[in-house]
């Protein structure tokens, strides 16, 4: 509402043509959570319920400034275990993609059972994995089983999907195998890659959560879920909104990696800070 | 660089070949000679392409070899450039560094192929896009980019799989233009793979007609035409003549009605 007020406000002599329309172009991104914080604040005016059922965006606002401290310790414990468990992700499932798209046998032997892996819901399992691993260890492990799949799905489907005459061309020319591997291969299969891992980014972050959930001494899942357990709403929602904030956060952090790794999704010529 | 590599002759001799089941190559012999540009003409899925794969060492026949100067050749993947069907650019390359890495999978020097490429790329009509992308180019520059990176190879014996298949009509007699002139400078031994029969008897100093698959050479048409030819000679005899019997050719291969 009152962004909106101040856009229509604005003189608009004051803003140049093109810084204009990029404000306007960004309005149709800010219209849903603001109506969606509307909405919020409309219950809290006409229903009225008491705080520790539904606490007001304000009284959200207010513990996320004054409990900071306490937020950010839980917020490290949660973006540590969801890196690592990403990370693990992306390295181990790009190299089993690998072998899957370049092997036959293996693809036969193992893809199969990545996929039916997929049909344990992994939040039954997430309980037992806390009391099998020491905490933190249990999170990363959740986080890693969660953010596996995609990265190996998107990763076989984009090294099986490229089209082989460039490569081919290039063996022509004198290449070898392995530069043909390298250097149209992967290169070629990167942009589905890369979807992949935009999921498995964000998945990284809710597997974590959830074994923050089931057994842990930090992490904003845990303070989340005993915050809840007390009553204290208002907390158990700044560290909700903190959580998807990290969400988006790690996704776009892989879609920035995509960016300057892809220049030409975006460009029609080099750009400059690609240039030797 | 080019200038050195040698254009040797190219022979099949009885190659033979299945794939999936289905016989592709049946006992195919055909030779080119050094610096010679011939082009091959049949009904689609006859095993055009397939021959081009075996000829350039990519796929090894079940029967049969290529001889390389008349030396069987079994380790040739390398020496003969495939110029394939579709443009197979690399899109994540600019086009000088698609153009570049012909020259430099030769083993020239960086800076060396650097100016070679842009040399061709000037020759091209491409001056000004060296940093362009190619989905930033039109079918018809895509294709010119396709053919520098042929030409700066480093080989001088081309297969040419249909170049210009893909364009319109106007652009492929720029590129025809463009082929002709580049092939006269380097002389390299030419295979080109085309549907188009002016294209073949403008192009080329004789023209093979292959059959039905399983593929087979059922034809050989010379075209005594000087050169350079031009598009406008086309009604002359030296040209409508031959063309006349490649067409005769592939009626009796049952490919026209
Ligand atoms: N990998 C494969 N497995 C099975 N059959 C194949 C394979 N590749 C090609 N073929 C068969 O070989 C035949 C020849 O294919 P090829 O691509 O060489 O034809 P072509 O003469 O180049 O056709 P076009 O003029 O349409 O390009 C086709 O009929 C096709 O069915
Ligand atoms: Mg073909």
């Amino acid at each position: 509402m009152s962004t909106a007020g101040r856009l229509a406000a604005a003189p608009s002599e004051a803003l140049p043509e093109p810084h204009r329309t990029a404000a306007l172009r960004r309005l149709p991104l800010a219209l849903l959570p603001l109506s969606g914080l509307l909405a919020w604040q409309m219950i809290i005016w006409i229903a009225a319920p008491r705080p520790w059922l539904l606490p007001s965006p304000a009284d959200v606002a207010e513990v996320m400034w004054s409990d900071r401290e306490r937020l950010w310790f839980h917020a490290q414990a949660t973006i540590a275990e969801s890196a690592v468990g990403f990370a693990l992700a992306a390295v181990l499932g790009t190299a089993l993609a690998m072998a899957i798209a370049g092997s036959p046998a293996v693809g036969r032997a193992v893809y199969p059972w990545v996929v039916a892996s997929q049909a344990i819901p992994i939040l039954a399992v997430a309980p037992l994995v806390a009391i099998w691993l020491s905490y933190g260890t249990a999170q990363v492990m959740v986080a890693f089983v969660v953010a596996f799949f995609p990265v190996v799905v998107t990763g076989v489907d984009g090294l099986r999907g490229v089209d082989p005459a460039v490569g081919r061309a290039m063996r022509t020319l004198g290449a070898s195998r392995w530069w043909t591997y390298r250097r149209v291969t992967l290169p070629a299969a990167l942009p589905t890659m890369f979807s992949g891992l935009r999921m498995s980014a964000v998945f990284a972050v809710t597997g974590a959560v959830v074994a923050e959930y089931v057994g842990a001494d930090r992490g904003l899942g845990y303070l989340s879920e005993f915050s809840t357990a007390e009553f204290r709403t208002a907390r158990s929602f700044a560290a909700i909104v903190l959580l998807a904030l990290i969400g988006l956060a790690f996704f776009g952090a892989v879609s920035l990696a995509e960016r300057i790794a892809l220049p030409h999704r975006r460009h029609s010529v080099r750009p400059t800070w690609r240039r030797p | 660089m080019s200038e050195h590599a040698a254009a040797s002759s190219i022979e099949a001799r009885g190659l033979t070949l299945a794939l999936g089941g289905t016989p592709v190559l049946a006992g195919l012999d055909l030779r080119i000679g050094p610096g010679e540009f011939v082009a091959l003409v049949g009904p689609s899925g006859c095993g055009k392409s397939t021959l081009l794969s075996v000829l350039a060492g990519l796929i090894e026949p079940d029967a049969g070899a290529v001889l390389l100067d008349d030396l069987p050749s079994g380790d040739r993947l390398g020496r003969l450039t495939l110029m394939p069907q579709t443009d197979a650019l690399m899109p994540w390359r600019t086009v000088l560094d698609n153009v570049r890495v012909g020259s430099l999978l030769a083993g020239t020097a960086a800076d060396e192929a650097t100016a070679a490429a842009r040399r061709t790329l000037a020759r091209f009509g491409l001056s000004g896009f060296e940093d362009h992308y190619p989905h930033a180019l039109s079918g018809g520059m895509r294709q010119r980019v396709a053919l520098a990176r042929t030409m700066l190879g480093g080989t001088r014996m081309w297969l040419l799989d249909e170049p210009f298949g893909a364009l319109d009509a106007l652009t492929r007699a720029d590129l025809r233009g463009v082929l002709a002139d580049t092939w006269a400078r380097d002389r390299p031994t030419t295979l080109l793979v085309t549907h188009d029969l002016d294209e073949a008897v403008l192009l080329a100093d004789r023209v093979l007609v292959c059959g039905a698959r399983p593929a087979r050479v059922v034809g050989e048409i010379p075209v005594a035409m000087r050169r350079p030819r031009s598009l406008d000679d086309l009604a002359d005899p030296a040209f409508s003549e031959p063309r006349a019997e490649i067409l005769a050719t592939l009626r009796a291969t049952g490919a026209l009605a």
